[in-house]
């Protein structure tokens, strides 16, 4: 069978392995939550402290009567014990939720806090609280990463090309200055400087998931009050992770510019960005991909902090507030959909791998 | 015919004379409420509001601030901070045993289970008798292990001991925390501190002052330190090395501290203490999240924590607040640890239970009883020490400087709903607020199970006038946009329900007489007037009718009783059910708006009695019915979030988008279902307080407002909620100007609680077993009144609590009774702690002084001067002996002379004999000679004791100056003693214990001087003394050389 003939069936092979991967992974996930005790832990914690607030809140309301106070708590905890799923054993809590969350059936979130994020009002379908603050996570995070891989992916292999200019070294400074400044607290000074200060930019964001939430009712004014509110932030992610792909890229084209081939053709005569063009970036390529693929996917899963210092909440805050209110359907949809999407990116890495690249063995 | 410039001149001054004459009447009517037109109101999250307001982003943050946030706001330009008690801070104690067992037989003697089980006593943490056994509770497993014949129900694993489950171990925790230091440095003066449950910042304080004072909770290490050694080395532990250690390992406790805010700091220094007191302490650093599941997710006999750094917010302002005592007191409503859960260890204490729940429940007959069960529970409460009350924080409401109309309340701070009436910037008609959140997932706007945050409530607020309300300041019931009259027979007594009250059958869903099923009698009648409401116009435009009341009552009750409805809504229905089940009927008096309540109630604040039995009217009854036909006919909303969480259906919000479209939907439907709820304001007699016509306008009325506004709350306050953007976060008022609103910014306005003070208290010294009176100078807003305690610094004891008589304004005096101060040690000094308190503020003031007894004074005095006396006594012992030895040397001269005379007559007679009449001539000669000399002699020794005697009349002479200085110190004592009882300045600083000591220190002075005389004179007569010794010492040398002399010659 020629090579071309067996690309489907190797593919496919990949196929189902990564499928395998994700099953395993969403019943390990599902294992960890339940079998440790976590999500229960946490929500018998929440049982008790809305209790809490439930006795306080009958306190106001009953006034000076409330004989049956201590009923009326009684059935309360009950209500609550069944209803975040304490009267089940671990098994038959969390893993039917892995198995229905691999046939896109997550289910509703236990969480306020999750339901915060999406800005729903609970009962919050999983689905849609991640479909709320997918795209949010995406226009902040996703186009920057788009923008960084724009400027790193040309200009890096240049960069790579006059190794040891100033270039070379600024780039390599810049880099290590980012990689060691939090993207947060340079949000914080963008903020304070160019939002109060120069008041050119918002002060505050929420303003914008007003106008993500309603693009379609009018998308032209949508479209210029989210570049809005979107610039800054985006600018902000840019300039904090753009040393990173510089550098990475960097490092790949590095390796090429000292190959011999490349040597022969700068010794041929050809013009600087044709040697660039047709002999690094052809061949690195195929890695650059693999780096923008999923770097592209992993940035669905957000930024907790920078999101929270913008009051952007997206996929990060989404995250953050399941886990630390133990809402195990959104824990798992969340892990089902961001593994889904790296496997997706991983498979078609692997279908780009044998485009870009003939010579990737299958 | 005048010229038109006169007519322009009279027309100007005709005009003139007309806006001054009217300017005064304009000026007297009450400007309507509220003070702005706008408010935009937008969410800012905490970390930016210092700069929203730097930058007038907005002109207010709503949230209150913490200390941290407070300080760094402090001397920012145009910005002010307006402070409010708004949370309490504590240290939670796990008082689990380690050893829970069964010992056969029942004992119903602790020492004797003790001795059973081969236990000190104090290690037996609870016990109660069975049929034939007795469970106990142990505090630490025996070291020398257990009967064989006990069986252990629970042992903890890897905790020989916990150290919190002694009784002892955590009341004297309460003297491990300096509060002082707390409030100053940790929360920056932020603070009040607070030493039980109940403090200064709760009205009810005052009936428990004298309760709390007696434990007088200072820091104190050492006397921690000692009960730890009583407790610890009673029950077998040693103390290594600076560490306590049990069956051979250092006693050990987790705590787990909360990092967010000031709770970091406190659970640290507890911590330090705890491990300078010889307990090794492991700290967890926890957020809420974690905290909580090691907390309140883990049974307390699993020890995953021993302490724990709580905080709690603080709630509406409440005159007669039980509840403290039954949350954080007591174990019946599941806030003590083992947080209720029936599979866990749980703390109990049935007697602080029974107290608690009486207290909070209203089961008692009388104020004083309802007093009595909550001191004696709180007293209980301060016994167990479950909880170590630190602090009451002080939140900080920070605004611009030209923010006007500020009401502070002392329980909600700024989001006071009188603020949002009076609230204005000068010469702007926008205020913008800013606050935490507009909306979260449990912001919902529904009057009939919604409104369950802040974030909802506070806005609502401004929009919707309540019918009663509560003072700012005291708590007390305040009757708002309805006054109301109280009657009532209780607790005992009954009431005739009139034969025209009515009750809302829910399963026929009509109102029908009360007298049908049997309700004929009742404990108390409200009688409220809506004259306020009734006849003004709600947001839409549309009257607010008789109807509107009586109609959502009958909701209200058709959701509490209707089979099908409360099955649907049973959050909703049952703690409703609780209230109604207590109403009796209603009165309609449509003709007079007023509305009779009848309930069997009773509380001996009539106010509360109202309070139980008003009820607003928060939008017009078509909205409500179309609220109802959505969660009950339509079945497609909830009205309260469980009905939500377990159907999975969104809870209905009338500022939702999506909830506010299907709102219109059914609005629209209704106008063809006016029967079906005409019954809700009709009344048994067929009397329908509105018409179809009227229905049918007012539903158009409310689709017009939803069609403008896309929002479906329509209320009656003084603003208009005209936009609302949840993603966003923010939301715009728009003031109400309808000339029929009736609420004015004056009777909104209350301003900043006036200061309560204890000026001067004025103290004589007290003599014991005699009458005497105390005087206190208050300031502050009448009604004042002073309470005062006189506890034992020593002991804590309290000798006497009682009130002061008012003698004038600002003026109380304590009398205390022969009988009272015969209580008092004669040598003592008394702590006088003197708390003022308004009627018009819930914060009262508290002084503690210095009250001494005059005996006390007396006896140094005594003391100084019997020393004094004892001193001359023993002078004039050694002048006496002086005047003894002179004379013993007197007669040894005299003998010595006659001896010699006798001698020298003898030898002169033998010489005269020897030598013959002419040497014998001589001789006689030479005796007178002799003679004279000895004469001479005597005269000079004469003359020397005379000089001794001199002195000794000089010594006397002191001795007399000197006792008549301590007439004179006497006197002095006298006089001080009057001055200090005439003089009410010198006592009020003797107050301060200064006076007092610098008078006896200038006697002892006074005393010091004449004993110094006194000691000069004796050295004096000593020197005399001596003197003369050498004196005479000397003479009967010189006698002897001359005898010996002429003897040789």
């Amino acid at each position: 069978m020629s090579a071309r003939g067996r690309i489907p069936r190797i593919l496919a092979k990949r196929a189902i392995l990564l499928s395998v991967a994700l099953v395993v992974i969403m019943l390990l996930t599902a294992v960890i939550l339940g079998a440790t005790g976590y999500d229960e832990k946490i929500l018998k914690a929440i049982v008790v402290t809305e209790l809490q607030a439930y006795s306080q809140a009958l306190r106001q309301q009953l006034k000076g009567s409330g004989e049956d106070i201590e009923k009326l708590i009684k059935e309360r905890e009950q209500f609550l014990i069944s209803y975040y799923g304490l009267d089940k054993p671990w098994w038959e809590r969390v893993i039917p939720m892995a198995f229905n969350a691999m046939i896109l059936n997550l289910g509703y979130s236990l969480s306020e806090e999750v339901a915060n994020i999406a800005g729903l009002q609970p009962p919050v379908r999983v689905s849609d609280a991640i479909l709320i603050t997918l795209p949010r996570t995406i226009i902040m995070l996703t186009i920057a990463q788009l923008i960084s891989i724009a400027i790193a992916l040309p200009l890096a292999p240049f960069i790579a090309y006059r190794r040891g200019s100033i270039w070379d070294k600024l780039s390599i400074s810049y880099a290590a200055f980012t990689n060691a400044l939090p993207i947060w607290w340079l949000a914080i000074v963008a903020i304070y400087f160019v939002g109060f200060q120069l008041k050119i930019a918002p002060t505050s964001y929420r303003g914008v998931i007003s106008y993500i939430n309603r693009f379609w009712e009018d998308p032209f004014t949508s479209f210029i009050n989210i570049l809005y509110y979107a610039y800054l932030p985006i600018i902000v992610v840019v300039i904090g992770i753009l040393g990173g792909w510089l550098y990475s890229v960097r490092a790949i084209a590095i390796r090429v510019v000292s190959e011999d081939y490349v040597f022969m053709a700068k010794a041929k005569g050809l013009p600087e960005r044709q040697v660039i063009r047709h002999y690094v970036l052809r061949v690195i390529a195929g890695p650059a991909m693999t780096l923008i693929i999923l770097g592209l996917a992993g940035s669905i899963g957000g930024f907790i902090i920078t999101e929270s210092v913008f009051d952007w909440p997206g996929i990060g805050l989404l995250y953050y507030a399941a886990i630390t209110t133990g809402d195990s359907p959104t824990i798992i949809g969340l892990v089902y959909i961001t593994t889904l999407v790296y496997i997706i990116a991983r498979f078609i890495l692997e279908v780009l791998y044998v485009i870009l690249d003939p010579r990737v063995s299958l | 015919m005048k010229k038109p410039a006169s007519y322009i001149f009279l027309a100007i001054l005709f005009v003139s004379l007309a806006i001054f004459i009217a300017t005064p009447a304009t000026a007297q009517v009450p400007q309507k409420a509220p003070a702005t037109e706008k408010i935009i109101w937008k969410r800012v999250p905490l970390e930016a509001a210092a700069q929203a307001l730097s930058t007038r982003e907005i002109d207010l943050y709503l949230f209150a601030l913490r200390p941290k946030a407070l300080q760094e706001l402090a001397g920012k330009p145009g910005i002010k901070v307006y402070f409010a008690p708004s949370g309490l801070v504590d240290i939670g104690l796990n008082p689990s045993p380690v050893l829970l067992v069964n010992v056969p037989g029942v004992f119903n003697d602790k020492e004797a289970l003790a001795e059973r089980l081969g236990v000190h006593p104090l290690v037996i943490a609870y016990f109660e008798p069975q049929e034939d056994k007795t469970y106990v509770e142990l505090c630490a497993k025996p070291l020398g292990g257990l009967p064989d014949d006990v069986e252990v129900v629970r042992e903890a694993e890897n905790v020989d001991i916990n150290p919190f489950c002694f009784r002892e171990i955590r009341f004297s925790l309460n003297y491990a925390v300096d509060r002082d230091f707390i409030v100053k440095n940790i929360y920056a003066g932020y603070a009040i501190p607070k030493y039980a449950l109940y403090g200064p910042d709760d009205p009810v304080y005052v009936e428990l002052a004298d309760v709390i004072a007696k434990y007088n909770f200072v820091y104190d290490p050492d006397r921690v330190k000692q009960t730890f050694e009583q407790v610890f080395s009673a029950i077998g532990a040693e103390m290594r090395d600076g560490v306590w250690t049990y069956n051979g390992k250092p006693i050990q406790v987790q705590g787990i501290i909360r990092t967010e805010d000031e709770r970091l700091d406190i659970g640290r220094l507890f911590a330090n203490e705890l491990n300078n007191l010889g307990i090794q302490v492991q700290v967890l650093e926890l957020t809420f999240g974690e905290a909580i599941t090691k907390v309140y997710a883990t049974d307390p006999f699993d020890f995953e924590w021993f302490f724990y750094t709580e905080g709690w917010g603080k709630g509406a302002i409440d005159r007669w607040d039980p509840w403290n005592l039954a949350f954080f007191g007591a174990a019946w409503l599941g806030w003590s640890p083992g947080w209720g859960v029936p599979e866990w260890w749980n703390y109990k204490n049935s007697t602080i239970d029974f107290y608690s729940r009486n207290a909070a429940l209203g089961l008692v007959n009388s104020k004083e009883q309802w007093i009595e069960y909550l001191r004696k529970g709180t007293d209980l409460a301060i016994q167990e020490s479950i909880r170590i009350w630190l602090v009451a924080v002080l939140s900080g409401y920070a605004v611009r400087e030209d923010l006007q109309g500020v009401t502070v309340d002392l329980g909600a701070g700024l989001r006071s709903l009188f603020n949002f009436r009076t609230l204005n910037i000068p010469g702007k008609d926008t205020l913008r607020i800013g606050h935490l959140w507009i909306w979260t997932a449990r912001t919902v706007w529904n009057p009939l199970g919604g409104f369950d945050d802040v974030y909802s409530v506070d806005p609502m607020r401004a929009t919707n006038d309540p019918a009663i309300w509560r003072h700012p300041f005291t708590g007390e019931v305040l009757d708002y946009r309805v006054s109301f009259e109280v009657e009532t027979a209780g607790p005992e007594g009954k009431l005739q329900v009139p034969s025209d009250a009515i009750w809302w059958d829910a399963e026929n869903d009509r109102w029908i007489p009360a007298s049908e099923i049997g309700r004929t009698e009742a404990t108390s009648k409200v009688v409220f007037d809506y004259s306020r409401f009734i006849g003004t116009k709600w947001h839409h435009g549309q009257e607010i009718t008789f109807a509107d009341l009586l109609g959502y009552i009958a909701e209200l009750l058709d959701i509490t009783y209707d089979p099908v409805k409360s099955q649907l809504e049973a959050a909703i229905a049952g703690p409703s059910r609780s209230i109604y089940d207590i109403l009796v009927a209603f009165r309609p008096l449509p003709d007079e708006n007023k509305l009779e309540v009848y309930l069997n109630y009773w509380h001996f604040d009539p106010g509360y009695i109202a309070d139980f039995a008003a009820f607003g009217i928060p939008n017009p009854f078509e909205l409500i019915a179309a609220m109802d036909t959505l969660a009950f006919v339509e079945k497609l909303y909830a009205l309260d979030e469980t009905r939500a969480r377990s159907e999975n259906i969104p809870q209905l919000s009338l500022v939702i988008r999506e909830h506010v479209e299907d709102v219109r939907i059914t609005l629209n439907d209704l106008r063809a279902q006016y029967d079906r709820y005409k019954a809700f304001f009709t009344l048994p007699d067929g009397t329908t307080l509105m018409s179809m016509e009227e229905w049918n306008r007012r539903i158009d009325a409310a689709i017009s407002w939803i069609d403008r506004y896309g929002l479906a709350w329509i209320s009656q306050g003084p603003f208009m909620l005209t936009s609302f953007d949840k993603d966003a976060q923010v939301l715009t008022l728009e003031a109400f100007r309808d000339p029929t609103y009736p609420m004015t910014i004056a009777e909104n306005f209350f301003g900043i609680p006036e200061t309560v003070s204890v000026l001067r208290v004025v103290s004589p010294l007290i003599a014991p077993g005699e009458p005497a009176k105390i005087t206190v100078q208050v300031s502050g807003p009448e009604p004042l009144s002073v309470r005062f305690i006189i506890r034992d610094p020593a002991t804590g004891e309290v000798i006497t609590s009682d009130w002061a008589t008012q003698t004038a304004p600002g003026v109380f005096t304590i009398e205390l009774s022969a009988e009272i101060t015969s209580k008092l040690a004669e040598f003592s000094a008394y702590e006088l702690i003197v708390t003022a308190f308004s009627g018009q503020i819930a914060l009262p003031d508290e002084r503690v002084v210095i009250l001494q007894t005059a005996a006390a004074t007396r006896k140094i005095i005594q003391e100084e001067i019997s020393g004094v006396e004892e001193r001359i006594s023993n002078v004039e012992e050694r002048i006496s002996g002086i005047e003894e030895r002179i004379s013993d040397i007197e007669s040894s001269i005299e003998n010595l002379r006659e001896s010699l005379q006798q001698q020298f007559e003898s030898r002169l007679e033998a010489l005269r004999e020897a030598l013959g009449e002419r040497v014998t001539t001589s001789i006689q000669e030479l005796a007178a000679g002799v003679s004279r000399s000895i004469s001479d002699l005597s005269d000079t020794f004469t003359a020397g004791l005379r000089d001794v005697t001199e002195g000794l009349r000089e010594v006397t002479g002191v001795t007399e100056e000197l006792s008549n200085r301590i007439d004179a110190v006497s006197s002095r004592v006298e006089e001080v003693r009057s001055e200090l009882a005439s003089s009410i300045d010198r006592l009020s600083v003797a107050v301060e214990g200064k006076a007092d000591k610098s008078d006896v220190q200038q006697l002892s002075d006074m005393i010091t001087e004449v004993l110094t005389k006194a000691e000069e004179a004796g050295s004096t007569a000593s020197t005399a003394m001596m003197v003369s010794i050498a004196n005479l010492v000397l003479l009967l040398v010189a006698i002897a050389l001359l005898v010996m002399r002429r003897g040789g010659g």
